[in-house]
């Protein structure tokens, strides 16, 4: 049984106060600007900053920006609370941030439990500032070890912790296994930033590396797709089928190049033409991105996209909507987009899509849509997208339980 | 040059590129014509329009091809309901009514049995694609078309004679491409 992020609590962080995001299957948000979207993808990837070695304080503030510009009022702690599964295992971890006054973040309260027999979280750690109590190797669900430990990561990744039933190693596996990614830049290489005359691009050949996952930026899409073909007929078979139902019928194959010694580059083939990735279209190597993601053999706990959209033509955008789909079926998936037609290539929309909305105190307040509504107003509209566009869709609004 | 434009009924479909159901026509009119042109080199002599249900496609069809012959396909299962016939009304009735609302050529006119549906589902079945029991996902359905568009002759020769309103479409493209 594969371990998996089963729900994510996020409080008190931008328009956000108090949300749960429950993880399973596909998942398809949209919602007005600023009405959370974009946070919910940051929560998650914070999570995974969490679990990756470094200085997660000194990160977020270089990239996520001052602690207290992103809280949603002093009042509401800034608060990440994620469960995890494996088999029978079922872990919950929470970590409170804290404004340490020169714009670092720091640990308020850390705690990592796990579900006992008798339906009860008992405690594995427990942090409140520098000081950690944790489980002792022997006992049961009584804390015994002290340790000290660094204010800029997470205690789950202090030295000389004990983790005799692995609920840490579960909890960092799952995190560190998400995989978020924001609109990706494929624009032409003239429109890419050129700093001291190289460019960094997923159009330019690379050096050939193993790549079990898919960068955030796409960069190493060339590795990707090396690793994906040499798996075989079966899945070169499978990737082409993907690729010919999108960009084209005369594609005739996929193949990674070498223009030059120690480099590859991907190309596509249509017919005797031969196309490298730096001449296709930003929609055609967007697409490609997915089809990558899908044919992965990487196990995210979870992939999170913002904006998916970005680049393709909405016929496009449908068979990307499908592709999520089967990826969701192997792992939960979640998708931010303003695009109808994504809405539109759902089967069953009702059981998809999550509609975020900001209540009188611009609160961002999470939506489902009513299944009978929606049938009552496909009698007048043919879609879901249809009926968003014409403003109708607070009319098939329905509140998903916390 | 495009020498026909097939009308195809699918109330739940919206746009998508390379419409399964159009890849498979054109992969066994390629078929058809031992392969005197590849299904993507046909795809400019035979075009397709996807409306979202028959109560679209009739009104609209007369907008559609102004310099191509256009093909209705419509299902045939809910045909008669919607054009106000008895259940057991005869399919050549069916026709000659739908020719005179479209103003098209009774010839043009093939009744998909009994929908898109049972076409992909034949067409899982001769690519040996496994659809879940019930009404298939919608990429599930497209996907079988194009599993089978790119199986062997024999799997699509199989099809044809599971699906014969299909295989009269085929033969009608056939026809006008060949005219």
């Amino acid at each position: 049984m594969a371990a998996k992020l089963t729900s994510l609590r996020i409080q008190g962080f931008r328009c956000i106060e108090d949300l749960t995001i429950r993880l399973d299957g596909l998942q398809v948000f949209i919602g007005e600007n600023g009405s959370g979207k974009s946070t919910i993808v940051e929560s998650f990837e914070l999570l995974r900053r969490l679990a990756t070695p470094g200085r997660f304080a000194f990160d977020f503030y270089t990239r996520h920006g001052d602690l207290s510009e992103l809280r949603r009022s002093l009042a509401i702690p800034f608060r990440l609370t994620a469960r995890c599964e494996e088999g029978e295992t079922l872990v919950e971890y929470s970590a409170e941030l804290a404004s340490s006054g020169v714009g670092l973040p720091s640990f308020a309260k850390e705690t990592l439990s796990r579900m006992g027999d008798i339906g009860q979280f008992y405690p594995v750690f427990s942090r409140t500032g520098p000081d950690a109590m944790w489980r002792s190797a022997s006992d049961g669900p009584t804390l015994g070890q002290r340790l000290s430990i660094d204010q800029e990561q997470s205690a789950m990744l202090a030295p000389g912790i004990q983790d005799p039933s692995g609920e840490i190693e579960l909890v960092r596996r799952v995190f560190s296994s998400l995989d978020t990614f924001v609109p990706i830049e494929v624009g032409p290489l003239w429109a890419q930033p050129h700093e001291l005359g190289t460019v960094r691009s997923l159009r330019n050949p690379t050096r050939p590396e193993p790549a079990r996952r898919l960068a955030r930026d796409g960069s190493n899409i060339t590795s990707v797709y090396s690793t994906i073909l040499a798996k075989g007929p079966d899945v070169n078979r499978a990737v082409l089928e993907d690729v010919r139902a999108g960009l084209g019928l005369d594609v005739s194959y996929v193949s990674v190049a070498s223009p030059a010694p120690g480099q590859m580059q991907l190309r596509l083939h249509f017919g005797t033409r031969e196309v490298p990735a730096s001449q296709l279209s930003q929609g055609q190597l967007s697409y490609l991105l997915l089809v990558a993601l899908k044919h992965l053999d990487h196990e995210a706990s979870a992939v999170i996209w913002d904006e998916p959209e970005l680049h393709l033509h909405p016929r496009l955008l449908t068979r990307a909507a499908w592709l999520f789909e089967e990826i969701a079926a192997r792992r939960p998936v979640l998708v931010m987009t303003h695009a109808d037609a994504f809405l539109d290539a759902l089967d069953k929309p009702e059981r998809f899509v999550r509609v975020l909305t900001l209540d009188a105190s611009r609160r961002a307040v999470l939506n489902g849509i009513d299944a009978d509504r929606l049938v009552e107003w496909r009698k007048m509209y043919h879609s879901l997208g249809e009926i968003r566009r014409d403003g109708m869709l607070p009319e098939i609004l329905t509140s998903v339980s916390q | 040059m495009t020498k026909a434009t097939v009308l195809y009924e699918d109330s739940q479909m919206r746009g998508v590129t390379n419409f399964g159901p159009h890849v498979l026509l054109l992969k066994c009119v390629a078929d058809q014509r031992l392969q005197l042109e590849s299904e993507h080199e046909l795809s400019f002599q035979v075009a397709f329009r996807c409306f979202s249900g028959v109560d679209k496609l009739i009104p609209k069809a007369h907008l559609v091809a102004s310099r191509a012959t256009r093909v209705l396909a419509p299902d045939d299962d809910k045909i008669r309901e919607h054009l106000g016939l008895l259940p057991q009304a005869a399919r050549e009735q069916v026709i000659q009514i739908l020719s005179e609302r479209t103003d098209s050529e009774p010839d043009n006119v093939v009744l998909i049995v009994r929908n898109m549906d049972d076409v992909a589902r034949a067409a899982a079945e001769c690519s040996g694609l496994q659809l879940e029991a019930g009404k298939p996902a919608l990429r599930d359905r497209d996907r079988a078309c194009h599993r089978l568009a790119v199986a062997d002759l024999t799997a699509r020769a199989q099809f044809l004679g599971r699906c014969p309103s299909f295989k009269e479409l085929v033969g009608r493209v056939c026809a006008l491409l060949e005219a």
